[in-house]
């Protein structure tokens, strides 16, 4: 056991490559799959009216959608390599001055959202643990069945009828708090359960028996020695939580009506912009990587045996 | 006569289970004084940690048990207490050290930490400091640089023990319950560990409660000691008496089947070797990306003649395990050249007759076997890959059954519901369905009961001679190699530091660590009667 987490602790840069490769794979993949949909940006331009035929020819051409895909992508990868992320087509301005619009109302709705995730998903299973004949037992099962058979979608879209249109306690456009819950809550599930199961397999750990033979109490020993060692295995969900809740505020945004990537990247696929798209794929698959660094971080400062050099 | 610190008498422990109650403890009675050790003696569900355990509320989790009888520690009955007053008692007047010291730390908690919460509440910061200091200078770990800061895998085994063995100071306990406190070491350590005990039983004259399945760590530690079977008092009296002119046929079993260094095995006429092995390496891929390869086996030769046992001995860490498991191609070798019956082998590349030639048991009796095929199923599974007709194997299996000493109503349990030895005899007609020439065990005996132990020992000499089987046999026991092998390795950080006939090594051992080893061992059956403790002339 030990040796193999030490082996994993020692290949971070091995996972970084591969994280690395697979957001180039799903970059390149993006790029071909995105052009095979049909029409490009000019068509929808075209269809709303404003372009003539030679217009859209020029057009073509400047973009250099005329070209073969592969010429387009070389062109594109060299654009990206030197720091640049395009223009957008379709809104004729820099993509990096689209994306920053964005951006921080996207990145505040996922950082919320992960911080309800941690927090319920925490202090559920641990109050199920120091009360093991109470109601928070209960609570761990019905956030989790909740979790995984209630789309986030459905219930934002419910939610909005209810406190939106019925009761008239939040706007119908742009609340913030709702859909944080929401995504909280939706997140918080798979952390609550397995934490809940760690922990009680914990419970029977050798080192829980010498911990009472030293006299402690139950609540000392559940926080100091059972949580910490549960949170060992169930830490490596906080990575996948991370990814979950920045795809999910996406939905999110589009339910509630917030400005956000979401919006943004909904509005590019339906113009074809591709290399807003692009630019869109790039930043998640970067936001996944830093999620597995962070998740790599905080499992070597749990666990000491992967802090050994 | 002193009064005795904790007090036993007719206790009964009951585990309520779904199929009914088991009886797990009936009618124990015992007494032990301050600055004595009482050793509570006997085989795998004996209830002898039961017993201890279940006093002070430390029962395995999940077992809803019920304790009646009368017990009593300095006059506080035991019995009347809740988990409120139990726990009062635990870590400040009874302290415990458990069997594996790897499993009783927290492993993401530094030993400072753990020693810290231990200590009595409502001492200031620098009392703790000092008081943590003192512990690990009393336990023998002021020489270990920074210990107080290191986490538990920073630690060796023996340090790990002594960890525990701190831990359990730390409340200034009266009373010490010590659940098997050695046997999850190396014998060199085991010793340091048990003068460790004994040292801190006179200078702060404790009560000692030993729990041990060894005669051998009873007669050189206990006063008193008490056998238990089955839940029951089997014998109860001063240790020298008990072992010298045991009362029953049981202890007297318990006594005689404990292997001994003294025994040994006759050579074999000079033959040409079945397996011969030249200049084994195998290496491990480092912790890290870039960082060196681990080398477990260095330039390693042996060989096995038809129908000898080669022991290979050593302890934890030693290689031993690697170089069985590349012999059958588990592993694959970095160097070494392999010859098996003169033709040449290459383990890792060995076709399904080759393989069947070199078969491979595991310690792990119950993990070896898959826990929802039957006995018939496990055994026949070779002979049904080999192809063989369901009626031939019906026979056959019935066949190596009778055997390995097991019989047709056996046929179809389950693992669990067999005893230790019983599987461990499943593995071995397992090993033999497809008719080895050579059996690898790694380990097979030192999970088993001694009772038992002996037995399947004996089986595995009956067949040596019957099917005119070769063995190696990995151990780091050195009593169980001397009754069993002809020959022996003795390996040291992947090397063997010495090979040669079982009886010249043991006698007159060439190198440090042979010595060391023997030793150690010696010291452990010291005390034991019946024994020459000069070696075999």
């Amino acid at each position: 056991m030990n040796s193999r987490l030490l082996r994993l602790s020692g290949s971070i840069v091995l996972d970084l490559l591969r994280a690395l490769g697979i957001a180039l794979g799903i970059v390149v993949f993006t790029f071909f799959v995105i052009r095979m949909i049909p029409g490009d940006v000019v068509d929808v331009r075209g269809i709303e009216g404003s372009l003539t035929y030679s217009q859209q020819s020029a057009m073509r051409a400047e973009l250099g959608l005329d070209k073969p895909w592969l010429t387009q992508f070389a062109d594109w990868s060299l654009m990206i390599l030197s720091g640049d992320l395009g223009q957008s087509a379709r809104f004729a301005r820099p993509i990096w001055e689209l994306l920053s619009a964005v951006l921080p109302s996207t990145m505040l709705l996922g950082a919320t959202a992960l911080g309800i995730g941690i927090v319920l998903g925490v202090s559920i299973p641990v109050l199920a643990m120091l009360y093991p004949r109470s109601l928070w037992r209960g609570v761990v099962e019905v956030i989790t069945i909740w979790s995984i058979t209630v789309p986030t979608f459905s219930i934002g879209i419910m939610s909005l009828i209810v406190f939106a249109v019925w009761l008239d306690w939040i706007p119908a456009i742009g609340n913030f708090f709702v859909p944080a819950l929401i995504l909280g809550i939706d997140t918080a599930g798979s952390l609550a359960k397995a934490l809940y199961e760690d922990m009680r397999e914990n419970e029977s750990a050798e080192f829980v028996r010498a911990a009472r033979a030293k006299g402690l109490s139950r609540t000392r020993i559940i926080l100091r020695h059972i949580l910490p060692n549960a949170l060992t295995v169930s830490i490596a969900l906080i990575g996948l939580m991370l990814a979950g809740v920045f795809t999910g505020a996406i939905t999110m945004e589009v339910v509630f009506g917030l400005p956000g990537l979401g919006t943004l990247t909904l509005q590019a696929i339906q113009g074809r912009d591709y290399a807003v798209v692009q630019a869109v794929i790039i930043w998640l698959g970067f936001a996944v990587i830093f999620a597995n660094f962070v998740t790599d971080i905080l499992r070597k400062l749990v666990n000491p045996r992967l802090r050994t050099t | 006569m002193t009064i005795p610190l904790l007090s036993v008498e007719n206790l009964h422990v009951t585990i309520s289970t779904r199929a009914g109650e088991v009886r797990a403890v009936s009618g124990v009675s015992f007494g032990i004084a301050r600055g004595r050790t009482l050793g509570l003696v006997g085989e795998s569900g004996s209830g002898k940690s039961m017993t201890a355990m279940s006093l002070i509320g430390l029962a395995p989790a999940g077992a809803n048990i019920t304790v009646a009888g009368r017990a009593s520690f300095d006059g506080i009955d035991f019995l009347a207490q809740g988990e409120a007053g139990l726990r009062q008692l635990r870590g400040r007047r009874i302290g415990v050290v458990f069997q594996d010291p790897a499993a009783a730390l927290d492993p993401l908690m530094s030993i400072g930490d753990q020693l810290r919460e231990a200590l009595p509440r409502g001492l200031d910061g620098p009392a703790r400091a000092v008081r943590v200091q003192r512990l690990l200078g009393e336990v023998g770990l002021d020489a270990v640089a920074d210990a107080e800061h290191r986490f538990p895998h920073e630690l060796s085994g023996g340090q790990q023990q002594r960890v525990v063995i701190a831990t359990a100071l730390a409340g200034d306990p009266e009373l010490i319950i010590a659940d098997e406190p050695t046997t999850a070491l190396d014998m060199t350590v085991q010793r340091q560990i048990l003068d460790l005990l004994d040292r801190l039983r006179r200078t702060r004259d404790l009560a000692m409660l030993l729990i041990t399945h060894d005669l051998g760590v009873v007669a050189r530690q206990a006063d008193d000691v008490v056998v238990l079977r089955h839940g029951r008092m089997v014998e109860a009296g001063p240790t020298a008496e008990v072992l010298r002119r045991p009362r029953t046929d049981y202890s007297r079993a318990l006594i005689e089947s404990r292997p001994l260094l003294s025994d040994s095995v006759a050579l074999l006429p000079p033959a040409s070797p079945l397996l011969e092995v030249k200049a084994l390496s195998v290496s491990y891929p480092g912790p890290r990306l870039f960082s060196p390869r681990i080398m477990a086996v260095r330039g390693i030769d042996l060989s096995v003649t038809k129908g000898e046992a080669l022991g290979i001995l050593g302890e934890s860490g030693s290689g031993k395990s690697t170089l069985a498991k590349t012999l059958v191609g588990l592993l694959r070798h970095e160097a070494g050249r392999f010859s098996f019956g003169a033709a040449p082998l290459d383990p890792w590349r060995m076709g399904r007759a080759e393989r069947a030639r070199i078969q491979y048991i595991f310690q792990d009796s119950y993990g070896a076997l898959n826990p929802r095929m039957t006995v018939a199923q496990a055994v026949g599974e070779p002979m049904a890959i080999a192809g063989l007709p369901a009626g031939e194997r019906r026979k056959r299996v019935a066949a190596l059954l009778e055997e390995v000493g097991l019989d047709e109503e056996h046929r179809n349990r389950l693992p669990r519901e067999l005893s230790g030895g019983q599987r461990q005899r499943i593995n071995i007609a397992r090993a033999l369905a497809v008719s080895p020439e050579l059996l690898i065990c790694d380990e097979i005996v030192s999970a088993l009961d001694v009772t038992i132990q002996a037995q399947v020992l004996e089986l595995l000499r009956q067949l040596q001679k019957r099917r005119g089987l070769s063995l190696i046999f990995i151990s780091h026991d050195l009593a169980v190699v001397a009754g069993l092998c002809q020959r022996v390795v003795v390996m040291k950080d992947g090397e063997a530091v010495e090979t040669g006939a079982t009886r010249d090594v043991f006698r007159a051992p060439a190198h440090a660590y042979t010595r060391s080893l023997i030793e150690a061992a010696l010291a452990l059956e010291h005390g034991l009667p019946d024994i020459a403790m000069a070696m075999p002339a």
